[in-house]
């Protein structure tokens, strides 16, 4: 009788403990991973008294401006939002709520004229929408990360049938970009010899590459990425020519926001949720990257 | 129907005009035909690519009614500023006094003279770079804006030459009878020229509420997202690729706002052709509508 | 002052050259196509043929009733689908002419309306079959009659081909908006790109009138 009142309870206190375990390690759904399977925020921190942390953490709300139409990265559907961007900002979230934390987030489209303002305009906290990080933007607002470094690529039909390695294959080529773009004038720049067909979006020039009009199609990975999720039916050359830093906006004068966040994606480079992030996202259409080293400045 | 083209037929004529007839229903018949199985060889009327837009559930009241109010709001709004503005162009532009009459033709010239497209560009690009910064932020922000804007600019100098042709064709018994009861200029203009033109010009100006109309689809190229062309290029970034089937319903959609518009004008004048009789501006069809306004330009540029 | 200057030299005066010259290439070949379809459908609008009458007036509604950038993206992009053999240019033309042609048509219809009745009598009299009457009689008097809004669609044929900037044709609307971008000031670069127009729509109609003053005199 004692023996079995015994094992009873060490079998109990296993199922209790097994049960914990599980409960604990099936967060959001997409961290199962190698072994990390559980979130590197399991319980909510403590942030120092006044500190930009400690009053989001209180409000109970995260604000955060997004892109809604940009496939892959942020774009708002019926299910929600999703995307490589959102992800990051979930994983954010749970940083200062933990677990479940990503409830606390308040999303809201950020077209990029509009990524400034609405930071100084202290509509959002943070600003995560395919972001790139410039010295004059830094005059505006403050960058955490970079997250991410995109880059100019080059997309063709699939089967890449021209074999268009890089950007100095293109002359001689027919391409398409949008007007008034910075890939454009990159395109201009760097392949003086293609004839070059500027269009008002990237869908219509999606377009022309599927009907044969044009060779190639040249913007930003992202960009391009979004296009083959869409259509399908095109692939990337995957050699990017230029370097867009992603980063994540914050408020000019949150200082502690911004030295927190970066912890924050340290943390996440080496628990690899950041990874897990990008494979669930854009990863379905290309290789996971090194996460770039973040910048503090 | 000019009928003294072709005599009455005899036999032989009838006979021609059937073999005409045949050849031609069989020529336009072959035409229609090798278009539809062009189109069907690449496979263009797959169910899956006009799933979208029989699906009565979901899409088409989102893409349908949301995207036609935008367009029937940027065409509306345009027109409210232009009939307003158009109309003090225009009595400036008739104005005795020199210097008022020659800036006013300029305006006019000057907004009329370049496309409209060009119109809506300064507008959505310019205007942001000379607004002080908050109106520059709504514009960039919402290009339905800038639309309105360049639009109501460009149609505010066609309606004042609208307003002129109408105000110049009335009878000019109406302004000596009223000058001549003592009415000053401003008096006889309010009183008596301007409502009795203002009737008159309502068959052109619904006209040109239809030109308006098919001018916001420009919008598009501004990335207006709000309208009619807007939800045409949100569908076709989706999947599937069906760009031909998205801009045949977009087409047929303006096509029956358009002539419906067309079809009203011309009813309108046709009501007042039946109860001002001889004095009813001479504006039959939708050519002549346009030679209106022509011939309003030719007026101005004959008087200098 | 130095911003126009900037402008008109060098690399942005060569765009602004080019965009000119597109434009006026594909307005010029567009109008032809318009005219010659434009006297096809007024022909037919009059013929004794109704198949053919209710062609044109379908032809017409369908054409003047449509926004012409919804033509050109059926046109390029959805004739595209369907194997459309035309190249860009020549594509914007085509669309170009076809819809112009949908406005000379009713023009000269109104036209063969104004021609005195006798003249097609005295034709018919004469012994000319449909063809000789319209062709040779009636349509050339009708195209004089209607020569004002003829030249005002020459004019609104000019300016429509800045529409198809978004088939990527390089006119000058474009061009303008090029180099705005390029100069981070758009004012400037739509200024004189306006100005550009108003000399070619100016000019046309000194020219609409030369023709007119001539045709009174021949008459």
């Amino acid at each position: 009788m004692r023996m079995q009142k015994k094992s009873w309870r060490i079998a109990a206190t296993l199922a209790a403990a097994a049960l914990v375990v599980t409960a604990c390690g099936d967060d959001n759904g997409d961290a199962e991973g190698d072994g990390d399977g559980e979130g590197s925020a399991t319980e909510a921190p403590e942030f120092e008294e006044g500190s930009t942390m400690a009053a989001i953490q209180e409000s109970g709300t995260l604000r955060v401006g997004t892109k809604a139409d940009q496939p892959l990265f942020g774009i708002e559907g019926p299910g929600g939002w999703e995307g490589f961007d959102v992800e990051i900002a979930k994983l954010i979230a749970e940083g200062i709520w933990g677990e479940g934390g990503a409830d606390n987030i308040e999303f809201q489209e950020a077209v990029s004229a509009v990524r400034e303002e609405i930071l100084q305009q202290d509509q959002v906290d943070l600003v995560v929408a395919t972001y790139t990080i410039n010295d004059a933007r830094k005059e505006l607002v403050g960058f955490a990360g970079p997250y991410y470094l995109a880059g100019q690529d080059i997309m063709v039909a699939e089967g890449n049938p021209e074999g268009i390695g890089g950007i100095d294959d293109l002359n001689g080529q027919t391409v398409c970009s949008v007007e008034g773009s910075t890939s454009i004038e990159n395109l201009r720049e760097m392949a003086p010899d293609a004839e070059v067909i500027a269009l008002d979006t990237y869908s219509a020039c999606a377009e022309e590459l599927s009907q044969g009009n044009v060779t190639a199609v040249t913007t930003d990975n992202v960009i391009l990425m979004g296009l083959i999720h869409e259509r399908g039916e095109f692939e990337l050359v995957d050699n990017a020519f230029t370097d867009e830093p992603y980063g994540i906006g914050v408020q000019l004068e949150a200082e502690d926001f911004r030295d927190w966040v970066n912890d924050r994606l340290e943390e996440i480079y080496d628990s690899g949720e950041w990874a897990e992030a990008w494979e669930s996202t854009a990863g379905v259409v290309a290789g996971t990257p090194e996460p770039p080293a973040v910048d503090r400045y | 129907m000019s009928t003294v083209i072709v005599e009455e037929l005899g036999p032989r004529g009838l006979r021609r005009v059937r073999i005409a007839t045949v050849l031609s229903l069989v020529a336009l018949a072959a035409f229609v035909g090798w278009l539809l199985w062009r189109l069907a060889a690449q496979g263009q009327f797959e169910g899956r690519l006009w799933a979208q837009f029989v699906d009565f559930e979901s899409q088409w009241p989102q893409f349908l009614l949301s995207g036609l109010w935008g367009t029937v709001r940027a065409a509306v709004g345009a027109m409210v500023i232009a009939a307003v503005l158009g109309l003090f162009l225009a009595l400036g532009r008739l104005s005795p006094t020199t210097p008022v009459r020659v800036v006013c033709g300029v305006v006019i010239d000057v907004f009329r003279g370049p496309p409209v497209l060009l119109m809506i560009f300064f507008a959505y690009y310019a205007l942001p770079q000379i607004l002080p910064s908050g109106l520059a932020g709504a514009i960039s922000r919402e290009p339905l804006y800038a639309l309105v804007i360049g639009l109501a600019a460009y149609n505010t100098a066609v309606l004042a030459e609208i307003y002129r042709a109408g105000i110049l064709s009335l009878d000019r018994g109406q302004s000596e009878a009223a000058y001549s009861v003592g009415m000053t200029r401003g008096l006889a203009m309010r009183q008596v020229i301007l409502p009795q033109a203002l009737r008159r010009m309502i068959p052109a100006i619904v006209a040109q509420l239809a030109t308006l109309t098919k001018d916001t689809a420009l919008g598009y190229i501004i990335t207006v997202s709000d309208d009619l062309m807007g939800r045409g290029r949100r569908t076709v970034q989706g999947s599937p690729i069906n760009d031909l089937q998205t801009w045949f319903v977009v087409a047929v959609i303006y096509f029956i706002l358009v002539w419906a518009l067309t079809r009203l004008a011309r009813r309108l004048e046709v009501q007042q052709r039946q109860k001002l009789g001889a004095g009813a501006m001479a504006v039959t069809g939708e050519a002549e509508l346009d030679m209106l306004e022509e011939g309003a330009a030719e007026a101005s540029r004959a008087e200098g | 002052m130095d911003r126009f200057a900037e402008i008109l030299s060098g690399p942005h005066l060569d765009l602004l050259i080019v965009g000119t010259r597109v434009t006026l290439y594909m307005a010029v070949l567009s109008y032809l196509l318009a005219f010659v379809m434009g006297n096809v459908l007024a022909a037919a609008r009059v013929s004794p043929i109704p198949v053919l009458q209710r062609a044109a007036m379908a032809y017409v509604s369908v054409f003047r009733n449509t926004p012409l950038i919804v033509l050109a993206f059926l046109f390029w992009y959805g004739g595209g689908r369907a194997g459309w053999p035309f190249g860009r240019l020549t594509t914007a033309i085509i669309v170009l002419g076809l819809y112009t042609g949908a406005y000379i048509a009713e023009s000269l219809r109104s036209g063969i309306n104004a021609v005195p009745p006798g003249q097609a009598e005295a034709a018919r009299a004469i012994g000319l079959p449909f063809t000789g009457v319209v062709g040779t009689i009636v349509l050339p008097q009708a195209i004089r009659t209607v020569i004002p809004p003829l030249g005002n669609l020459w004019i609104a044929n000019l300016k429509n081909s800045s529409v198809f900037l978004v088939i990527g044709i390089d006119e000058l609307t474009r061009a303008g908006r090029r180099i705005g971008h390029a100069l981070a000031d758009y004012t400037s670069a739509f200024i004189v790109v306006a100005l550009i127009y108003l000399a070619l729509v100016y000019g046309s109609a000194q020219l609409i009138k030369l023709i007119e003053r001539r045709l009174e005199i021949a008459r």
